[in-house]
C-alpha cells in the first residue's frame, strides 16, 4: 500500500530529477547557511540566502507533472489531500502565529514549510486510504 | 452508484490489474469502482462500456 501511495505517477526520470534537486537543495543550503553571511555585497547575500527557494520550485514543478501523470483516482486523491492539507495547515499555522504574536511561544518561519509538507503527506496518506 | 463491473470482469476471467491495464488505469481505480467508493469519469465509463462490449446504462446504474 505504501508503494502503490508512493511510486504513483513516477518514472525513473522523476527518481533520477528528484535526486538533481535534491544535490541542489542541500548544495543551496550550505550555501545559504555557511557561505552566505560571509558575502560582503548585500545583493549577494540575498541572493544566497534565497537560493533554496529555486530547487523547491523545480520539486513543485515535478510533483505537478507526477499528479497530472496519474490516473483519475489518484488526481481525485491529490486533490483531496491538498484541501484537507491546506484545511488543517492553514489554522494550525495561523495558531502558531498567533502564539508567536503574543509573545507565548516563539516560533520560527523557516518550520512553516515543512510543517505544511508533513500535514500535506499525512493528508495524502489519510485521502489513499479512503479509496483503498 | 451501482455497477457491474465486477460481475463482468470475472466473466472474462480478468483479474483487477488485467483490467486495470487495459483501461490504462490503476488496479486501485478498478477496485474502487467495484466497491462503489469510485464514480468513474463519463470518459472511463464509457472506455469500460466499451471493453465490455455493453452499453454504458447496462454496467452502471444510479441508486435510487
Amino acid at each position: 500500500m505504501i508503494r502503490d501511495y508512493l511510486c504513483a505517477g513516477t518514472t525513473p526520470r522523476y527518481w533520477r530529477l528528484s535526486a538533481l534537486l535534491m544535490l541542489l537543495y542541500l548544495g543551496t543550503i550550505v550555501l545559504a547557511l555557511v557561505y552566505g553571511p560571509r558575502f560582503a555585497a548585500p545583493s549577494a547575500r540575498v541572493a544566497a540566502a534565497v537560493a533554496p527557494v529555486l530547487p523547491v520550485v523545480g520539486f513543485v514543478v515535478l510533483e505537478f507533472r507526477r499528479i497530472r501523470a496519474t490516473d483519475e483516482l489518484r488526481q481525485r486523491i491529490e486533490l483531496e489531500a491538498a484541501t484537507s492539507a491546506l484545511a488543517a495547515g492553514v489554522p494550525l499555522l495561523l495558531a502558531l502565529g498567533l502564539l508567536d504574536g503574543a509573545g507565548v511561544m516563539p516560533v520560527r518561519m523557516i518550520f512553516a514549510s515543512p510543517l505544511l509538507i508533513g500535514v500535506y503527506m499525512l493528508a495524502q496518506l489519510w485521502a489513499h486510504r479512503r479509496y483503498r | 452508484m451501482n455497477n457491474q463491473v465486477r460481475a463482468l470482469r470475472e466473466v472474462k476471467g480478468w483479474s483487477q490489474g488485467e483490467l486495470a491495464e487495459q483501461l490504462a488505469v490503476s488496479r486501485q481505480t478498478v477496485n474502487a469502482i467495484e466497491t462503489g467508493k469510485y464514480d468513474p469519469s463519463l470518459p472511463l465509463a464509457f472506455r469500460i462500456a466499451r471493453l465490455f462490449r455493453k452499453p454504458i446504462e447496462a454496467i452502471f446504474n444510479p441508486e435510487e
